[in-house]
């Protein structure tokens, strides 16, 4: 399966016999789109492409990634990653880590007025809600994106399918053990901030840390569960499209993006 | 916007030409999984969120139900009860029974084994790098 493959991207012969827009234009002008966040008629004269096509061809070249590669990197770990995970988290003195959560918002600049009301955040922009999950390398191993822009990390947790799944009992496996202090335990766990509920699957800091072990708990906490933080920010340097607001009009265009 | 209205119904056909069932990408969504939004691109709407979610309704879900099925997909399911990614989470029973979910649900829900768990942490984790973080502690 190869983008070129795809109908829209195919190159045409037109009525009058002329070929159309090569592949690699309609790709390299997506591309443009996404990694420099370019509006879709900032490239029209270098590529020689209307903006409507580059706007359809960003849109379709997201459908195909997701369709292509979604399968593979759009998963949980399985057992051996899981492992590594676990054991390079151990290295760092929390063993049983399996990753760290967190979400971020995204501007909807499209947004419908209509809409306001469930998208706009308590800091009056509308946007939509990512949630992320991923370990030390940055591999994303749970993403939800497209919760409304007025819920919290609370809210957009409860309706996510990891949370669903970890409270059904089909996530995490129990199968992989780990010692802390002395005692053995089978729950892996995730780090979090400090909005997150008390759940035995959540470890947030010492609210109010008053001794030098929480202090220290919570110093090494923050420093690993930044992780989540540092894809944010990765993410957002290398596709800038997300650091403006959305240009689309529908949240599933959006999600695909 | 009428043009991307006209080539979403043109992409779905084409989807449905090939195979599949017109739903396009994992847009669908936590509780549609991979519902049809070929021709609704400017509706928007709640119906969208967690469309993406890793090992939830995998892109394509409905393609893959199309062409083994949920049944065929439900042998994959590995002992530590892991929905295979190919499948929508909802259709899957819980793995050992209502009486595991009630289980599962009492243990990740429990606020004092996560007090415990921490408290456990903290000392461990004093006990191992207390000097090496020493300087960094304010």
């Amino acid at each position: 399966m190869s983008v070129k493959d795809e109908p829209f991207f195919q190159q045409r012969i037109n009525a009058t016999g002329k070929l159309q827009a090569h592949p690699l234009q309609k790709v390299l002008a997506a591309f443009r789109v996404v990694a420099y966040g370019e509006a879709a008629d900032r490239a029209d004269e270098y590529v020689r492409l209307s903006r409507t096509v580059i706007a359809t061809s960003t849109k379709l070249l997201m459908e195909f990634i997701v369709k292509r590669w979604g399968p593979t990197y759009l998963r949980r770990p399985n057992q051996d990653e899981l492992s590594k995970i676990m054991e390079r988290n151990k290295e760092r003195s929390m063993p049983g880590c399996i990753g760290s959560l967190d979400c971020c918002h995204w501007e909807w600049h499209q947004c419908p007025t209509g809409m306001a009301g469930a998208y706009q955040s308590r800091k009056s922009r509308r946007g939509i809600v990512v949630e992320a999950l991923c370990d030390e390398d940055l591999l994303v191993w749970h993403l939800t994106v497209g919760a409304l822009g007025s819920l919290n990390d609370i809210n957009v947790m409860h309706q996510s399918p990891l949370y669903l799944e970890v409270n059904g009992g089909r996530w995490p496996p129990r199968n992989k053990t780990y010692t802390i202090n002395g005692r053995t335990r089978t729950l892996p766990y995730y780090l979090v901030d400090g909005i997150y509920p008390r759940f035995s699957f959540l470890i947030s800091p010492h609210p109010m840390p008053s001794t030098e072990e929480q202090k220290t708990f919570n110093r090494l906490q923050e420093a690993i569960g930044k992780d989540v933080e540092r894809l944010f920010g990765v993410l957002m340097k290398r596709f800038q499209f997300a650091l403006h607001p959305g240009r689309y009009r529908s949240v599933s265009q959006l999600v695909t993006t | 916007m009428c043009v991307e209205s006209r080539r979403s119904t043109y992409l779905s056909q084409s989807r449905r030409a090939a195979g599949g069932d017109g739903a396009t990408n994992c847009g669908g969504g936590g509780d549609a999984g991979g519902a049809s939004d070929g021709g609704d691109e400017q509706s928007g709407g709640e119906h969208a969120v967690g469309a993406a979610a890793a090992g939830g309704p995998a892109p394509c879900g409905a393609a893959a139900d199309s062409a083994g099925g949920v049944a065929a997909e439900m042998g994959n399911i590995d002992a530590a009860g892991n929905a295979p990614p190919a499948l929508h989470p909802s259709p899957h029973p819980p793995a050992a029974g209502v009486a595991a979910n009630f289980d599962a649900w009492a243990e990740t829900q429990n606020p004092a084994e996560c007090e415990r768990l921490r408290d456990d942490l903290t000392a461990d984790i004093f006990r191992d790098r207390g000097k090496l973080l020493a300087p960094y502690i304010g």
